[in-house]
C-alpha cells in the first residue's frame, strides 16, 4: 500500500539529512505506532507519505515513495489527498473555515465533489467519530479535543485508504486524548489504515499492531509494540515504556505482556506469578 | 447622558436567527445596496423621512428595533450637535435635519446588514459575485484566526510581564518602543502558523480543480421574492419623490 524504498531527505538549509536510508512498508489494515523523540524525523516521514516532501519542502532527496504503486514525485499532494490523509499536531492551524460542517465540507469542495456526495459524507463522518451535535457549531467555540476530532473527521470524509496523524494529542488534556487513541482503535477495526506519530504510549501502544522506533533519522526498531516495549533497550532511544509496563515487569507478570491497564489486572487474576521480590 | 456603548449597540452582533439573516445573502446585499441608494436619490427632507420609514419593515425581521431605539437615544446629543453646527454653516434648519437624518438611515441600513449577515455569508456572496477564490478565501481564513492570534497575543503579553517586562512605562513614544518584544513573537507565531495553514490546506486539496463544487446553497424562498419586490417599490417611490423640487437650495455653503 505505502512503500518508502531507501529514502534520505536533507531540509534545505540545514546540515545533517532529517532521514538517512528509511525503508518501509505499510499494508493496508494496519495500525503503525511511531515513537521517537522530538525531532528525531517522525514528522518528516510522516511528510514524505502525502507527498508534502517533496512538493512543499524543499530540500534533497533520494529514494523514492510509493503510494499505491505511484511514486509521490510524480503525483500532487492533492491527488495523493485521496489516499493519504494527514492530521497535523495543531488543532488550531488545520481548520479553515468557520462553522463544523463547512469544515467537513472543504476538502471535498476542492475535489469539485457533487453537493449531495457532500453532505451524505458529512452525515457519515459526523456519525462515525460520534460527534454529530458539533454539526452547525462555529469551529472557534469547540475545545481543544473537539477541534482535533472535527480535524480528523475532515480528513476523513476524503475517504482516505490511509489516515496519518502527526502527534494528534500533543496540546490536548488527557480525556480528550484517549478519546482520539479510542477513536482511532475503531476507525482501524473497520479496515482504515492507521499512521500515528505519539509520545503518548499507554494510549496508542495497545491499539497498535506494528510499532517502530525512530532516532538521528533512522529507524532503529521494529516489531509489535508488546514485544518492543517488553524488550527493555528501546530506552537507549528516548522511548520510555508506559507505566503499565514498568508495573508488569516490577509484579512479574511479564509472560502476558499487558500493554493497557485492562490487561494487566486480567493477567494478575489469572495468578500469573506474582514476584515482589 | 453620554452613552457610548448603547452608540454602538446598534451594530452588536445578533444572537439567534431572525426572518432577516434566514434570507437568502444575496436579498440582503440587493436591500441594503437600495436602502444606502435610496437617501443619496434627491436631499429633500421628505425623501429622507421616506427612507427611513421604509427601512421599518427590516428592523421588524430583524428584530433589532429595541437595539435602534437604545441607539437613537443614545445618540440623542451626538444628533442635536450635529443638526446644530449643520445649521451654523447652512442656515437651513431643513436642510440640517435632512442630512442627519440621511446619516441615520444609511447607519441603520449598514447595521441590519451588518449584524444579520454572517461573515461565511459575505464569503459566498462574494464568491457568488465572481470574486477570485483566493481573496474570499483570505478574507474568511482572517476571521477564522483572528481568536487565535488574539489569544497569542494575550499569551505573548503574559509571559513577557510575567518576566519582569513593564509595558506602561515612561512617555508615548517609549510606551510604543515597548511594544516590540510583544510585536516580534508575535509577527514569528503568526507566520509559523500561516505554514502549518499552508500544509493543511494543501493536504486538503486546496485549488487542486478548476470547478470547486459548494456544499452551501442559497435558494430563494417567498420571502426573499417579497422583499425584492419590496425593494423595487421602494427605489421606484424613492425616485418619484426625489423628482419634487426641493424646497431649499441645495447646498448653500457660505465662506
Amino acid at each position: 500500500m505505502l512503500k518508502i524504498e531507501d529514502v534520505t531527505f536533507r531540509y534545505e538549509g540545514s546540515k545533517r539529512p532529517a532521514l538517512s536510508e528509511v525503508s518501509l512498508e505499510i499494508d493496508r489494515g494496519e495500525f503503525l505506532l511511531i515513537a521517537g523523540l522530538s525531532g528525531s524525523g517522525k514528522s518528516t516521514l510522516l511528510r514524505l507519505l502525502n507527498g508534502l516532501i517533496p512538493h512543499f519542502y524543499r530540500g534533497e532527496m533520494k529514494g523514492k515513495v510509493l503510494v499505491d504503486g505511484v511514486d509521490t514525485r510524480e503525483a500532487s499532494v492533492a491527488q495523493l489527498s485521496k489516499k493519504v490523509g494527514l492530521v497535523f499536531q495543531n488543532p488550531d492551524n488545520q481548520i479553515v473555515t468557520l462553522r463544523v460542517d463547512r469544515e467537513i465540507a472543504f476538502g471535498l469542495e476542492n475535489l469539485g465533489l457533487p453537493r449531495d456526495e457532500i453532505v451524505g459524507r458529512i452525515d457519515e463522518v459526523l456519525k462515525k467519530l460520534g460527534i454529530e451535535h458539533l454539526r452547525k457549531r462555529s469551529t472557534a467555540e469547540l475545545s481543544g479535543g473537539e477541534k482535533q476530532l472535527v480535524a480528523i473527521a475532515s480528513v476523513l470524509a476524503m475517504k482516505p485508504d490511509v489516515i496519518v496523524l502527526d502527534e494528534p494529542t500533543s496540546e490536548l488534556d488527557p480525556f480528550s486524548s484517549a478519546r482520539i487513541a479510542k477513536v482511532l482503535g475503531n476507525l482501524n477495526r473497520e479496515g482504515v489504515t492507521v499512521v500515528v506519530a505519539e509520545h503518548r504510549l499507554d494510549l496508542f501502544a495497545p491499539k497498535a499492531n506494528r510499532m517502530i522506533v525512530i532516532s538521528n533519522g533512522r529507524i532503529v526498531r521494529e516489531g509489535h509494540p508488546r514485544e518492543l516495549l517488553y524488550r527493555g533497550d528501546i530506552s537507549l532511544h528516548g522511548v520510555r515504556p508506559p507505566s503499565v509496563v514498568k508495573l508488569a515487569r516490577k509484579y512479574g507478570v511479564v509472560g502476558a505482556q499487558p500493554l493497557a491497564v485492562g490487561e494487566l489486572i486480567v493477567a494478575l487474576r489469572r495468578g500469573v506469578r506474582i514476584d515482589r521480590s | 447622558m453620554l452613552d457610548p456603548m448603547g452608540m454602538v449597540e446598534i451594530f452588536r452582533t445578533q444572537v439567534g436567527e431572525t426572518s432577516y439573516s434566514k434570507l437568502n445573502p444575496l436579498t440582503k446585499l440587493i436591500l441594503f445596496a437600495s436602502f444606502i441608494a435610496l437617501p443619496l436619490i434627491s436631499a429633500s427632507l421628505l425623501m429622507q423621512i421616506f427612507s427611513l420609514m421604509a427601512q421599518t419593515p427590516l428592523i421588524i425581521l430583524s428584530r433589532s428595533e429595541r437595539r435602534v431605539k437604545r441607539s437613537l437615544k443614545a445618540s440623542l446629543l451626538f444628533i442635536v450637535v450635529l443638526v446644530v453646527l449643520n445649521y451654523l454653516t447652512t442656515h437651513s434648519l431643513e436642510f440640517s435635519l435632512a442630512m442627519v437624518l440621511r446619516l441615520v438611515s444609511m447607519i441603520i441600513a449598514s447595521a441590519i446588514f451588518m449584524t444579520g449577515t454572517s461573515p461565511a455569508e459575505i464569503g459566498d456572496l462574494l464568491t457568488k459575485l465572481k470574486v477570485p477564490l483566493q481573496i474570499t478565501f483570505s478574507f474568511v481564513i482572517a476571521l477564522r484566526f483572528i481568536p487565535v492570534l488574539a489569544d497569542d497575543v494575550v499569551m505573548i503579553i503574559t509571559s513577557q510581564v510575567s518576566r519582569g517586562y513593564e509595558l506602561e512605562r515612561g512617555s508615548f513614544l517609549e510606551k510604543v518602543r515597548r511594544l516590540i518584544p510583544i510585536l516580534i513573537p508575535m509577527i514569528i507565531i503568526a507566520i509559523r502558523r500561516g505554514h502549518q495553514l499552508a500544509e493543511a490546506l494543501e493536504t486538503k486539496a486546496f485549488g487542486a480543480t478548476e470547478k470547486r463544487s459548494n456544499y452551501v446553497v442559497y435558494d430563494y424562498g417567498r420571502g426573499d421574492w417579497i422583499l425584492l419586490v419590496y425593494a423595487i417599490i421602494v427605489i421606484t417611490v424613492g425616485l418619484m419623490v426625489g423628482t419634487l423640487t426641493p424646497q431649499f437650495q441645495l447646498l448653500p455653503f457660505q465662506y
